[in-house]
């Protein structure tokens, strides 16, 4: 079962600039490095755990690719040293095409790492230029040739709809990604975060409104299909057996454990955030960096949780597992379910109930109906 | 102190000519208030008179002022501008002997100068022009005189001339208020004869009466009674004056201004305009008192929140008290649960008193569309005056519908006169007279039916003419009219709230417009919601809410789940808050989207 699994996932902040929409925890000051890993590696000690087989490992940032590989190396030694990792099944690096280099490519194969995903969010090299990434589209398409020749070829394309770009730009987008060697490709509706470069130069207006960004996510969502990409997420699509299992693990409210400034964990049923400035978490001591963010969920809310995941996913929930893992029946904690269910909002197929994929856009609305009703 | 040295006078003016400014001089020159407690509109009390700048209570003080060795009491009450609180104005009016007219020497004689100065002749008062803002760039002291004297006729050569603002000539406003009012000519050995112009209630002292002591005396042990509750009599606890805060004293005597407590706990047992006098040594006849006000606007007030229907009962009751102009009875609505169905003069007035529940007793209130009082003729031969839009008969049993109509007068800079008759025929105004009152001026006479009047007619007119045109109206009587009621479906049910009496070739556009309103305010939702605006069951407009497609495209990761889960609980706890009209969830503002419509 989901919950009996852990996953890690490890926060890599530095970035070599920042993008004009980024609001993560991200810091462009490498002289830091030294330190924050020396604390990263203090905390994975302090939270070691051998007794729990590790099911999937992924680096986020931040631009992981961004680093020196030697602090990946040591990364990867420290794994092994608190972790059991003879049963991991995915290890997944987010990199920055421009970064993506062989001395880095060989590092993470060396080290195990079996899946890329490419912050590569338009194919058109004015838009990155406009929103401040790094790269251009040919280095897009070299960092993919390297990654294959270093035999990782389960690697994600990161794409964005609603950029200041045409709408035909954003098709295109779509179009050449699918038609290149990628196995995955996630597409995001912009979010413009209060102080990034991006909102003050748009003046906090998106350049498409909520009708356009959701044709636009229809029109690709067409696009990805007719080229063997299935949908699997609201924002995910896959080539047959080539979905994230890592994320896959958030979605069915699996547990995992957290290292690094602002990252976010759940073990033992508490949910907590580390530090979110980079300084914050190096000065902090290692036993008290979830102080203040720590959230024990209790099975009510594991509930609720485990409906707001996994009713982003095609395939849903499973109905007996709801059972297994809460002890009540998932029509009768939700008791507006039925009701959804009789309006077309929620569809019925056996043991797992789902949104139908033309009312995915109401999702939240469905579970607020839902939450409400588990709450009476 | 005797009544030979006693003034009792008022300040009437046009809105925003500087009648509270001046007040606050006044005060600040007789040492009432020393200059650190000053605030800007010292008698404005209410933070919503501050804050529009404007009066909407009378309020009374007492000052003191040496001229010529001999000392004066002065009783000043303040009193409200606009149009819809002439009845506050005449109130005021009845208490006095003399009124300061205010008069800006930048925008001189307007609609309200003429009718609260009318007023003020009608009750025999002596009034004083002041021109006031003298040290604008823009005042004309020479064209405001010529106008006081030309359209008001009264002499203004010696009318002081002063700056509220800047403090200038205040002490010649204090000599002409002791010079050119008469002082009271009450008898204080007559029995007790008061009027009662205002009340408030204390939680600790009752009902607080404000009186003009025309006759006689009243002190703390003399038993009184009102002439309208006979029967009932109270035992007088504390009197005091106005100075500006309450102030006991030991006696009120005939010419006096100030207030009665008597363990009054029954909020009917006053009311104003009604006569107090000694219960064991009353006096022959009431007082003449004040016309009974009729409202003219009516609209619902519900609680947002309908567990607290008897908060806004208890509010209701109180704020009664303090303005008797105001009226209510109960009223329900299925989309609204309980409520209130309430009564006003005019629209500001109906607005001043929801921001007065609002804010004096915290509550949170959803009202509908203003309406009218409806004359209708059944086919049985009964006639029914109809307030409120859903209870009009079904259309097979009313013969005929009369609406009231107003005799409408609009002063106006001559250059707008095309927009100001423009309007007025939009309106279904049928025109009457055009008066040159001078150069500057010019009066147009309408007959315009009230609904038209309510329903936007004043902002639609200051945003014409650049602000400069002013409205003063009197109900006329009432006309038959076609008449309809126009209903609002959402989703296919109607909502009652939203129901409203409409001329029939209005409704058409009426409908579109609410329609479109309804569409801004009403929320996209899980599935598309027709909004559709019916006369009968012939569908005159419709609009569409789309099926929301939102905010689920946003990447969802890890550490988001905490913020998602407050997004969704944020949604959950916006969705209590709505209506639920049908299935559809509609926002309190969408009830009150629909009464601010521009044409």
């Amino acid at each position: 079962m989901y919950s009996d699994k852990y996953s890690v996932y490890i926060h890599i902040p530095f970035c070599k600039a920042r993008c004009g929409y980024c609001a993560f925890s991200s810091c462009t000051d490498f002289s830091l490095a030294d330190r924050y890993f020396e604390k990263l590696f203090e905390e994975m000690k302090f939270r070691s755990d051998k007794s729990k087989p590790i099911y999937t490992v992924y680096l986020g940032g931040g631009t992981p690719s961004a680093v020196d590989a030697r602090y990946l190396d040591a990364l990867f030694d420290k794994l092994d040293e608190c972790f059991d990792m003879s049963q991991v099944e995915e290890t997944s690096v987010e990199c920055n095409p421009e970064s993506a280099s062989d001395e880095l490519l060989s590092c993470l194969a060396r080290n195990g790492v079996d899946r890329i995903s490419f912050g590569l969010q338009s194919v058109n090299d004015a838009t990155l230029r406009a929103i401040g990434r790094l790269h251009v589209f040919s280095d897009f398409v070299a960092a993919l040739d390297r990654a294959h020749r270093h035999n990782i070829v389960n690697v994600n394309a990161d794409l964005m709809i609603g950029l200041p770009e045409s709408r035909d730009d954003f098709v295109r987008s779509v179009s050449t990604v699918a038609a290149l060697p990628v196995t995955h490709v996630s597409a995001y509706a912009l979010e413009l975060h209060r102080g990034t470069s991006l909102y003050a130069a748009l003046k906090g207006k998106q350049p498409f409104d909520d009708d356009e960004q959701a044709d636009m996510y229809d029109e690709a969502a067409e696009l990805l299909a007719k080229q063997g990409f299935a949908r699997y997420e609201i924002s995910n699509f896959a080539r047959e057996g080539r979905q994230c299992k890592h994320n896959l693990h958030y979605w069915q409210e699996g547990h995992y454990f957290a290292f690094g400034a602002a990252a976010s964990g759940f073990t033992d049923g508490v949910r907590f955030t580390n530090p979110w400035d980079i300084r914050d978490y190096i000065a902090a001591p290692v036993a008290d960096l979830r102080e203040g963010s720590s959230e024990t969920i209790d099975s009510r809310e594991e509930a609720n949780e485990f409906a707001m995941l996994g009713l982003r996913l095609d395939c849903g929930i499973s109905v007996s597992e709801f059972y297994e893992r809460f002890g009540i029946d998932f029509w009768q904690f939700f008791s507006s379910a039925d009701s959804l269910r009789e309006r077309g909002f929620l569809l019925c197929e056996g043991d797992r109930v789902r949104v139908p994929s033309d009312k995915f856009y109401v999702v939240n609305s469905i579970l607020s109906e839902l939450w409400q009703s588990s709450d009476e | 102190m005797s009544q030979q040295n006693t003034r009792n006078f008022c300040i009437i003016a046009h809105i925003d000519h500087g009648k509270s400014t001046l007040a606050d001089r006044l005060m600040e020159y007789t040492g009432q208030v020393a200059k650190r407690d000053m605030e800007a509109q010292m008698l404005d009390t209410m933070d919503i008179e501050r804050e529009r700048g404007i009066t909407i209570k009378l309020t009374p003080v007492r000052m003191h002022y040496v001229k010529d060795g001999a000392e004066y009491t002065l009783n000043l009450i303040d009193t409200p501008g606009h149009v819809d609180f002439n009845y506050e104005v005449s109130r005021s009016l009845a208490a006095c002997e003399g009124a300061l007219l205010v008069v800006d020497a930048s925008q001189g004689v307007e609609a309200q100068t003429l009718a609260n100065c009318y007023l003020a002749l009608e009750n025999d008062l002596e009034i004083i022009p002041v021109i006031n803002k003298i040290d604008l760039p823009s005042a004309d002291i020479e064209g405001t005189k010529k106008e006081i004297e030309d359209a008001i006729g009264l002499d203004a050569s010696q009318a002081p001339l002063v700056s509220a603002k800047e403090g200038i000539n205040i002490k010649e406003v204090l000599d002409a208020v002791v010079d050119l009012v008469p002082p009271p000519d009450g008898d204080v050995t007559a029995p007790l004869k008061a009027l009662i112009f205002d009340c408030q209630y204390d939680n600790y002292k009752g009902v607080i009466i404000f009186t003009r002591i025309v006759d006689g005396e009243v002190r703390v042990g003399t038993q009184i009674k009102m002439f309208q509750t006979a029967g009932k009599t109270f035992d007088v606890t504390e009197v005091g004056i106005f100075a500006p805060g309450m102030q006991p004293v030991d006696s009120l005597l005939a010419g006096d201004v100030g207030y009665i407590c008597a363990s009054i706990k029954t909020v009917s047992d006053t009311k104003v305009g009604d006569t107090v006098t000694d219960a064991k040594r009353p006096c022959d006849s009431p007082l003449h008192g004040y016309k009974e006000v009729k409202p003219m606007v009516f609209c619902g007030i519900f609680p947002a929140d309908g567990s607290k229907y008897n908060d806004l009962k208890d509010a209701l009751e109180k704020l009664k008290l303090n303005d008797a102009s105001l009226t209510y009875e109960p009223d329900t609505s299925v989309a609204l649960g309980f409520g209130f169905r309430c009564g006003f003069l005019g629209l500001l007035h109906m607005e001043i008193i929801q921001e007065r529940l609002e804010r004096e007793f915290d509550l949170d209130l959803v009202t509908t569309a203003p309406s009218v009082v409806y004359k209708v003729f059944t086919t049985q031969g009964e006639q029914l005056f109809i307030d409120n839009p859903t209870k009009l008969p079904p259309p097979t049993l009313i013969e005929h519908i009369e609406e009231p109509i107003v005799k409408a007068e609009v002063y106006s800079p001559p250059e707008y006169v095309g927009d100001v008759m423009g309007l007025c025929q939009d309106k279904r105004g049928t025109f009457v007279d055009m008066t040159y009152l001078d150069k500057h001026r010019v009066k147009l006479s309408y007959d315009i039916p009230l609904n038209e009047i309510i329903y936007n007619f004043f902002d639609t007119l200051k945003s014409r003419t650049r602000g400069y045109a002013s409205l003063d109206y009197e109900l006329k009587g009432f006309v038959p009219g076609k008449l309809v009621r126009m209903d609002m479906l959402l989703n296919g049910e109607v909502c009652d709230a939203l129901s409203v009496i409409v001329n029939e070739e209005r409704a058409y556009a009426r409908g579109r417009q609410m329609a479109e309103k309804l569409k801004e305010a009403i929320p996209r939702q899980m599935f598309e919601i027709p909004i559709q605006a019916a006369i009968g069951n012939k569908i005159i407009a419709r609009e569409t809410v789309k099926a929301l497609r939102k905010d689920v495209l946003a990447k969802c990761y890890g550490g988001d789940i905490t913020r998602k889960k407050k997004l969704l609980e944020k949604q959950k706890e916006g969705k209590k808050r709505m209506r639920q009209v049908g299935s559809v969830s509609v926002p309190s503002e969408a009830f009150m989207s629909i009464l601010k419509i521009d044409d």
